[in-house]
């Protein structure tokens, strides 16, 4: 079954999901034809004469049909130009998670290290307990001796 | 004595002189390293608002479009709301935090807070030393009441300084390594990962002109009902002044993602100088000397104020 403007089939949309590409040109090609399409339209949709022939009570059942058809085929376009803004997006998405992957492992590293800096202050503390223990542990002995 | 006395000031300065020229982060290097590392942890909470807006635009369009009933029929259920589903965002939001959370690791690396532990944990043994000293000279003052202390204060204190400064010198050796090391190996990731984040986030990105196309486009259909409304005037005139609203949002939606995508750029040029002079400084240069003296200058005057602490706080030994 194909669906949008653009004819994907359901196998295309699953694979676009998923984070395969499709080539650049195919997506950058739909891109292009579509706003020019979408330029069109809209340049007629947008103007007064479309919005007072719309607004106007009197407008025959036969020309606001071909009014909806015209702004729902709009509508269309820009559902289109939509999954094809996605579809680019999709397609990058397997290379963020291999950054994401790789800035991950260089924060592991980067955490280490500030973890064996604290280690060497820590070893002057170290120090520092040694010297009170040794000095509490002569008291010691002189309190015995007298 | 004198002799004595001017052997140690000798051996200090040239401990000093030595210790401050080899292989420490400069005082510059350091502050580009925290500010980098501070503008990094801001951005990606800035950034990722932007990415989800883009998603409720699109949801906003369908719902607008439903209510209107000019929605494109036979959409995809499962992409009926927006063409962007929340895996598409928590991935880019993913990395930004990936970066967010590495200028987190640089502004902590470069923070001279285990220098302050180094100063403390050097003066609590400058204490700890002289408690001995004393005990030891209390027992041979009790064989012989004239006896002094084994070691004199100033040799205390000069040891004590000896610590502090072998213990900094140690310390900003092993983080410039550790600096160098983590900078080279970011330095391999973080240019493609900014690229890729700016193509995408620029303003002719796929997110910014997904987001622009559809505020325009809700506002129209807004425009449209508005147009076509045949109910009160006061609901009209509301659709029509949302519909006025969200173009003026549309018209400011790209300098929200420029100013994201200025913010990266940054990040990555302020990064690529950080990881340059952390290089430079394995190496003897001009400036590198330069940079040494105004380092040796301020560990001087360093240990000048820490050796008035310890002047200040001097255990009572007799000598």
């Amino acid at each position: 079954m194909r669906s949008y403007f653009t004819g994907r089939t359901h196998q295309q949309t699953l694979h676009l999901k998923v984070g395969h590409s499709m080539p650049e040109k195919t997506i950058n090609d739909s891109r292009k034809e579509i706003t020019e399409a979408l330029d069109k339209l809209s340049a007629l949709l947008d103007s007064d004469a479309y919005m007072e022939m719309v607004a106007d009570i009197d407008t025959p059942p036969d020309v606001r049909k071909q009014l909806n058809a015209q702004w729902s085929a709009r509508n269309k376009l820009v559902r289109a130009l939509l999954d094809v803004y996605a579809m680019q997006i999709k397609a990058n998405n397997a290379r963020f998670k291999e950054f994401v992957s790789a800035m991950g492992e260089v924060n592991k590293a980067a955490e280490a290290a500030a973890d064996g800096l604290k280690k060497i202050s820590d070893r002057i503390q170290d120090a520092v307990a040694l010297a009170k223990a040794v000095d509490n542990a002569i008291q010691a002995a002189v309190s015995v001796a007298v | 004595m004198v002799t004595t006395m001017i052997a140690r000031i000798k051996f200090m300065a040239t401990l000093i002189v030595v210790l401050s020229t080899v292989g420490c982060a400069s005082s510059s290097t350091k502050q580009i390293a925290t500010d980098l590392g501070t503008e990094a942890a801001a951005l990606a909470p800035l950034a990722e608002a932007p990415l989800l807006e883009v998603r409720n635009a699109q949801i906003r369009l369908s719902a607008e479009q439903a209510a209107s009933q000019t929605a494109p029929s036979g959409w995809d259920e499962g992409t009926k709301e927006a063409s962007i589903d929340r895996d598409d965002i928590a991935l880019r939001v993913a990395l930004l935090r990936e970066i967010g959370r590495y200028g987190h690791s640089l502004a902590a690396l470069a923070s001279d807070g285990e220098l302050e532990r180094i100063d403390a944990a050097a003066k609590d043994l400058y204490g700890a030393l002289g408690g001995i000293n004393s005990t030891l000279g209390n027992i041979e003052r009790k064989k012989k009441s004239t006896a002094k202390d084994p070691i004199s204060a100033d040799d205390l204190a000069i040891l004590s300084t000896v610590v502090n400064v072998a213990g900094r010198w140690y310390f900003e050796h092993e983080r410039l390594k550790a600096m160098r090391a983590i900078t080279q190996q970011a330095g391999r990731l973080i240019p493609p990962a900014v690229d890729l984040l700016v193509e995408e986030l620029s303003e002719k990105g796929s997110w910014a002109l997904s987001y622009e196309l559809s505020l325009t486009s809700t506002s129209k259909e807004l425009y449209r009902r508005g147009i076509l409304s045949t109910t009160q005037p006061a609901d009209k005139r509301m659709l029509i002044e949302e519909a006025t609203r969200l173009r003026s949002q549309a018209a400011g939606a790209l300098t929200h993602f420029s100013a994201v995508t200025k913010a990266l750029k940054k990040f990555d040029d302020g990064h690529k100088a950080l990881k340059d002079a952390l290089e430079a400084e394995s190496t003897v240069t001009v400036r590198n000397a330069t940079a040494s003296v105004e380092l040796l200058r301020a560990e001087v005057m360093r240990i000048k104020a820490y050796k008035a602490m310890l002047d200040a706080e001097k255990p009572t030994t007799s000598k």
